[in-house]
């Protein structure tokens, strides 16, 4: 530690009152400490001047809560850290289908990372910062409360992609649309999914496949087994991004095809069931 | 809360409101923007909403909501990381990618140049912006820790806990990432440090 991580170090805790009373007086005779103190008194102030929440949004955020409150399900996401272990545990003794379909949605994210890290410039340090902050806190997510995060984890909106190749012509490895969020209806996502960067970037892409098309939206189950959602469920469909989100309090996968009617979203849900089949076109 | 926890929705609805600006701060500061402000708070409110019955009260409220709250904010940066931006002001605005965005930044991209009397609304803007890019600058360790003390007004202890980490780690990222964040602030050209790896 340096003499000005010392002197940063001293300043802070006297900010905070929490040097003892010796210390701190010895502390206030250092003009260089005083000086420092100062300098992060004026940072803390000006992280403090905040303008005030904007109120129309807050209603719209509070009543979609509310929704969420009103459906939520009879098994919400643990929050304990037993439960967790509990839930660790369940998930461990899942069909081995699904430790395939993990192994193969790893990979495609792998491949998704590599191609996202060669198509930013700069940023460095923000995508340090984030990629120790995932480390900082998977290792220290065993705490007792429920978090963004773990509810993610508890959730079963990862789309089972392991069958994807044998199933429909994958022209290359989906782009990874990742968590896209809460909406309120289906076709809220949809919108969001057209308009998504990354998704811009696959449709970009040169489109060569000419196939033949999913049919209308269907509820029935699909991917009990770990398949692709029964629409999908052809030979001329080619896979090309595949993401996760919230659909009325309800997660869904979302899986995004080239099909011979044009491009299209599909949302299934955590039963396999197609919720929505929609074009994006 | 307790109500809340009985499935009494005007009594969440209650809850939520009393809480909803300290939520706001926090996630508008960890994001660095309004827009992923929004969508960081939304998941968080929906999470809080549907966990509410099962939370156990061994920690206060306040901390297992500060702690979905800081959470979900991680979650939207991580997101926001996974998105190409067309520019360093793109949906993470000022606070994204780091870019060196300042108010004379703004002014030599015509922002709010030109001489004209100062909206009100307008007025503080190009400070907050430095704010919030210097802030973006920290490590997120640091970010969350020097947010949660500084503007959310919470001791170590309840940091620790939100965080996860121990009470000596908290203190030490908050004096590491408030003396970054004044060197930023006062020369935003400055390079900030990088958390070790061990508390």
């Amino acid at each position: 530690m340096t003499y000005d991580d010392d002197r940063t170090e001293l300043a802070s805790a006297l900010l905070d009152g929490t040097l003892p009373e010796e210390a701190a007086a010895a502390a206030r005779r250092d003009p260089a400490v005083m000086a420092r103190l100062a300098q992060l008194e004026q940072a803390r102030d000006r992280v403090r001047d905040l303008p005030p929440a904007p109120i129309e949004a807050r209603d719209a955020m509070l009543a979609a809560a509310l929704d969420a409150f009103d459906t939520a399900p009879a098994e919400s996401p643990v929050s304990d850290l037993d439960a967790r272990r509990r839930a660790r545990g369940q998930r461990g003794q899942a069909p081995r289908w699904l430790g395939a379909a993990a192994a193969v949605a790893l990979v495609l994210a792998g491949v998704g990372v590599v191609a996202i890290l060669g198509q930013r410039s700069g940023d460095q340090d923000n995508q340090a910062s984030l990629s120790a902050a995932d480390e900082a806190t998977e290792a220290g997510g065993s705490g007792d409360d429920t978090s963004a995060s773990a509810d993610a984890e508890a959730g079963a909106a990862a789309p089972e992609v392991q069958d994807a190749p044998t199933t429909a012509a994958t022209r290359a490895a989906p782009a990874q649309l990742g968590e896209l969020g809460s909406f309120a209806t289906a076709t809220d996502l949809v919108a969001r999914v057209r308009d998504d960067p990354l998704l811009y970037q696959a449709l970009s892409e040169e489109a060569d496949t000419a196939l033949s098309g999913p049919g209308a939206a269907t509820t029935q189950a699909a991917c009990a087994s770990g398949d692709l959602p029964s629409v999908l469920q052809d030979q001329a469909n080619a896979v090309v991004a595949l993401g996760s989100a919230t659909v009325d309090g309800k997660a869904v996968s979302v899986w995004v095809a080239d099909t011979p009617s044009g491009r299209r979203v599909v949302l299934v849900d955590s039963d396999c069931r197609t919720v929505a089949n929609r074009s994006l076109e | 809360m307790a109500a809340a926890q009985d499935g009494d929705r005007s009594a969440l609805d209650s809850l939520l409101r009393r809480h909803y600006d300290r939520w706001w701060r926090l996630s508008r500061r960890l994001t660095g923007n309004d827009a992923d402000a929004q969508d960081a708070l939304q998941e968080a409110l929906i999470l809080i909403a549907r966990n509410i019955g099962r939370f156990d009260g061994r920690s206060a409220f306040t901390t297992w909501s500060y702690r979905v709250v800081s959470n979900a904010c991680l979650d939207e940066l991580r997101r926001r990381a996974r998105r190409p931006q067309l520019d360093g002001w793109g949906p993470g605005g000022p606070g994204d990618a780091g870019a060196p965005a300042t108010s004379s930044h703004l002014v030599a991209d015509g922002g709010f140049a030109g001489g004209a009397a100062i909206d009100p609304r307008v007025e503080g803007l190009g400070d907050r912006i430095e704010v919030d890019a210097a802030l973006a600058r920290l490590p997120y360790e640091f970010r969350v820790a020097v947010v949660l003390r500084d503007l959310c007004d919470l001791d170590y202890a309840e940091i620790a806990r939100i965080l996860d980490i121990p009470p000596g780690t908290v203190r030490s990222r908050i004096a590491r990432g408030r003396g970054q964040l004044a060197d930023l602030l006062g020369n935003p050209a400055a390079e900030p440090d990088r958390p070790t790896t061990s508390p």
